[in-house]
């Protein structure tokens, strides 16, 4: 797991304006280290944050192989970070991190399908499409197959293939 | 037509044939209403910026900025207020000359950041709350960087805020293309016809000269941070102005208009009282 502390890195409570976020990105990027199952965008101490930054900073990292969960953000600071997302087509996990420990990691705004295929890993902690078929038989095996990839994608799941089998689990928490 | 008087002053400045480009830079003098804003094109100007206090300890700039800016008088008495306002000392303003796309000054600790710091530092010494003060922050720091992403401006767009014991204001002046060009990048825009539909159209939710998703939330912020607060707004691009005063503005309650001159720029000035 990464974490960045977003005040610490972005030098400011109060961040605005696609060019600062894009300074930050260029500062995460350089500082990338070995990519990490998830990556936590710790927003402890920051007050705002605009939809213009946040794309500009943090759009990128929805594009690699990591779970971008975003931690302690105070309502305000969550609600323009929900925008964002929206007006993007991404989904965002929401958790709280204290220390080095992720709590409490939940996505926001799913689709009632998609909620009900998180909630089911959630509660299994690891599954494959077969272990969701057993739960629910109403839908469909390579259904459950095209969710879980679904949610993937979305960066909302973790992947690993051992041998023929695909499972999935929850990003952190 | 009932202009406002930075309009009137423009367009007296032009029938005269007082030629804004006849000055030793771009920066358009006479559409920056605010003293803070005088005071950034002094800097740009002169290359220096002193603006702690525009009392005593900068009379001898002002007169060399007065001399120079001859045929400007009309802005002389506002200027002149502030010079014996009593209230210099607990002024603050700041000007900048924004960096350019992909300068270091955009990173964190950099010059653009370290400015909205000032701001911020400015507003919390008055009786605005902390979350108005990030909020007006946040602004100042949205309208920033669209000058520098979107006005393809041959000189750097000026940033600047003053802070009264009474009031603030901040203001983002270039001069670039204006929102009509800017616009009609996006295949969605580019049948715009006008500056006055170009204006009204760049200030609402989504609205970018890119297509992509995620775009166009600049002049939202604005909006957002000044629910339930009375504001003054300002925002002439081209040919095409529109002010207005009152509590809560939205995009949908600014209709711009046409000016019998239309010159090239962006410029955005928001104020309000402290209290």
């Amino acid at each position: 797991m990464t974490i960045h502390a977003i005040r610490s890195a972005a030098g400011s409570s109060v961040l605005a304006g696609g060019l600062g976020g894009d300074g930050l990105r260029r500062l995460l990027e350089t500082s990338a280290g070995a990519e990490q199952p998830v990556s936590v965008l710790d927003f402890k101490d920051v007050q705002l944050v605009t939809a213009s930054y946040f794309r500009a900073a943090f759009e990128w990292l929805w594009g690699r192989e990591t779970c971008p969960v975003i931690a302690n953000s105070v309502p305000d600071v969550r609600e323009e970070i929900e925008l964002a997302l929206k007006a993007l087509g991404l989904r965002g996990l929401f958790g709280v991190l204290r220390g080095s420990e992720l709590t409490d990691v939940q996505p926001a705004h799913l689709e009632p399908a998609e909620a009900a295929t998180y909630s089911k890993v959630h509660q299994l902690r690891r599954a494959t499409a077969g272990d969701l078929y057993r739960l629910d038989r109403r839908v469909q095996p390579t259904a459950w197959s095209n969710r879980l990839a679904l949610l993937y994608r979305q960066r909302l799941l973790q992947r690993e293939s051992v041998g023929r089998q695909v499972f999935y689990s929850v990003c952190g928490g | 037509m009932n202009l406002h008087p930075i309009d009137r002053l423009e367009i007296s400045l032009s029938r005269r044939g007082t030629s804004v480009g006849a000055l030793p830079d771009v920066l358009q003098i006479d559409d920056v209403p605010t003293a803070a804003e005088y005071i950034g094109v002094l800097w740009f100007w002169r290359q220096r910026t002193n603006c702690s206090g525009l009392g005593t300890t900068d009379a001898r700039a002002v007169r060399e900025f007065l001399r120079l800016a001859r045929g400007f008088e009309m802005i002389i008495p506002e200027l002149a207020d502030i010079q014996t306002s009593g209230d210099a000392g607990k002024n603050h303003c700041g000007v900048i000359q924004l960096p350019p796309l992909g300068s270091n000054e955009w990173l964190p600790g950099g010059s653009v950041l370290t400015f909205q710091e000032r701001f911020r530092a400015a507003l919390r010494v008055t009786s605005i709350s902390r979350e108005f003060s990030y909020a007006l922050t946040g602004a100042l720091g949205e309208m920033a960087s669209n000058a520098v992403e979107h006005a393809d401006s041959p000189a750097s767009p000026i940033a600047s805020f003053e802070v009264t014991s009474s009031t603030w204001s901040f203001g983002v002046t270039d001069v670039g293309r204006g929102a009509l060009a800017s616009l009609r990048e996006n295949p969605e825009f580019s049948c715009l016809e006008g500056e006055t539909e170009a204006l009204d159209t760049v200030l609402r939710e989504g609205v970018s000269r890119f297509a992509q998703p995620g775009r166009g939330h600049g002049f939202s912020h604005v909006f957002k941070s000044l629910v339930d607060r009375r504001a003054s707004l300002r925002f002439r691009s081209g040919g095409a102005s529109t002010a207005w005063e009152g509590h809560s503005p939205t995009a949908q309650v600014i209709h711009s208009r046409g000016l019998p001159v239309s010159r090239s720029g962006f410029h955005v000035r928001i104020a309000g009282p402290t209290r």
